[in-house]
């Protein structure tokens, strides 16, 4: 039998959501603003649901092609770094002075460069993303022991050849690394875009403002409901993957 | 005159990293004429690796010359004349036994030489039946002779070896040995090995070279007839020369004291 079938996989998480759901319940009537009942969240979700997925969709997208777009960017400029030394003494600090820039505050600059469509949205989600995978596949790329590069050094291997054969694929495990990380951050990026710079797009981030403005704190939690499930899918989805294709490395072995 | 397989002339090494330069090497001749498997023996330190890595061209001396197949290391490695087999197995742990040992072959592509069939090598030394396995499914012995086939696969005519048995225990050690001198009986490459061990010395090569501190101590024929087999180890001729490798070993020490 699969190992997430027996009990002990699944009982102790779904024993906590369910006392968590009893504590909800016990703190709705103490703090009524804070804690809608879990029954009207339900129903909010069912009467709201195609307004939410619609939405939800908006948000998704978002989150994907933003973090699409900094993947690649990442990627080529970890290879660009990790090949030239003095790419990587110029580079290297401009994204960490990036990434220690609140991206919040550029918000209404992109919103004034880009308009109100989805593009600032993108930026903002790629922006998020191209940090943790640039400084992951960077280490990634020049993880390779020494003595496997003198190996194929004392065959002369072009550069281009070890970044194929040696580089790369020494780079997936801090590849997924990242991924495991940004996934998930991508929807909190696209969420922080929507409510940073808004406009005229769909996404979730512009359900919660809308529906907390008017007080409707079911609505509200229905959508960040929503959001956290599409996280734990994304992250979810990024693990089979890390599996299938990291066979060999160990964080992939079962202990 | 014999062809040399490995020349180093008045060869110099010193590393200079900002503090006290440490000299490597100084002043080392060695002359390894082509098909022969010379072992080099010696204190820590005293820059056998390092003359292993002149020879394999991962660093350039500070004076003197090395020429292997008469040209320079940098060109013998771009001709495929030269196999490399590091202290640790060095595999890449995301392809199977088979495709490790034939990689080195796919790069390079110019230099392309026409190889040995690397299945029958691999069934030769025992990894019939693991040829789909990834490295980490072996043992550390199998490892490395996956790492030995993987540098006798390239055909190569001067083979370096860096200590690729200083890892193993005894056993496995001597199975190794055994393995290694099948494998260089019917591909006959130069052999240049780096090791600690006496016995292991004398067992495999043709001459023993004893290093001190940054120089050749001595240098020991040994003329034992081949093949070695296991227990014609404990001849008396064999112990000889062990002792007289030792002693030359003491003396090295001494030296660096």
């Amino acid at each position: 039998m699969r190992r997430y079938l027996w009990p002990s996989f699944w009982l102790p998480f779904v024993v906590l959501v369910v006392i968590l759901g009893f504590l909800w319940q016990a703190g709705v009537h103490r703090w009524p603003y804070l804690l809608p009942p879990l029954g009207d969240v339900w129903s909010s979700l069912h009467t709201n649901l195609h307004y939410l997925l619609t939405n939800a969709w908006g948000t998704l997208r978002e989150a994907l092609l933003g973090l699409a777009i900094g993947l690649v960017v990442a990627v080529a400029l970890a290879v660009v770094v990790s090949e030239v030394p003095l790419a990587r003494r110029a580079i290297m600090p401009v994204a960490v002075i990036l990434n220690v820039t609140p991206l919040v505050a550029i918000a209404p600059a992109l919103v004034v460069a880009f308009g109100f469509g989805i593009t600032p949205k993108l930026v903002i989600t790629a922006l998020i993303c191209f940090f943790p995978i640039l400084i992951n596949t960077s280490v990634g790329l020049r993880s390779v022991p020494l003595e496997v590069l003198q190996v194929y050094r004392t065959v002369h291997a072009s550069r281009l050849e070890v970044l194929w054969h040696l580089r790369a694929p020494s780079s997936l495990p801090y590849v997924f690394a990242a991924l495991q990380i940004v996934f998930p951050l991508s929807v909190i990026g696209a969420v922080v875009a929507e409510m940073s710079a808004p406009g005229i797009t769909l996404g979730l981030g512009n359900v919660i403002q809308q529906a907390a403005q008017h007080n409707n704190l079911a609505l509200t939690w229905a959508a960040i409901a929503l959001l956290a499930l599409m996280g734990a899918v994304l992250l979810f989805v990024v693990t089979v993957v890390q599996r299938r294709v990291l066979r060999w490395h160990q964080s992939t072995a079962s202990v | 005159m014999t062809e040399l397989a490995v020349d180093l002339r008045g060869v110099r090494r010193v590393y200079d990293d900002g503090g006290a330069p440490v000299v490597a090497l100084d002043g080392v001749d060695l002359a390894v004429p082509a098909g022969r498997f010379v072992s080099i023996i010696g204190p820590s330190g005293c820059g056998k690796s390092t003359l292993l890595r002149l020879a394999a061209g991962l660093e350039a001396p500070d004076a003197g010359e090395v020429r292997v197949c008469g040209v320079t290391p940098e060109d013998a490695s771009r001709r495929k004349l030269l196999g490399f087999v590091p202290q640790t197995p060095a595999l890449l742990p995301w392809l199977s036994v088979r495709k490790n040992v034939t990689l080195p072959q796919r790069v390079n592509r110019r230099g392309r030489r026409p190889g040995p069939d690397m299945e029958a090598m691999l069934r030769k030394v025992g990894l019939g039946d693991v040829m789909g396995a990834l490295p980490s499914q072996l043992s550390g012995g199998m490892q490395q002779r996956t790492s030995i086939v993987r540098a006798f696969g390239l055909h190569p005519d001067v083979l370096l070896m860096d200590e690729p048995f200083g890892a193993l225990d005894e056993f496995t050690r001597e199975v190794l040995q055994e393995q290694l001198l099948e494998l260089w009986d019917e591909l006959k490459s130069t052999v240049l090995f780096v090791t600690h061990s006496i016995s292991e010395a004398v067992r495999l090569s043709d001459v023993v070279v004893v290093m001190g501190p940054g120089c050749v101590l001595d240098t020991i024929e040994i003329d034992l007839p081949r093949p070695r087999l296991q227990d014609e180890l404990q001849d008396a001729r064999f112990r000889e020369l062990e002792v007289r490798v030792r002693d030359a070993l003491k003396a090295a020490f001494g030296s660096v004291r």
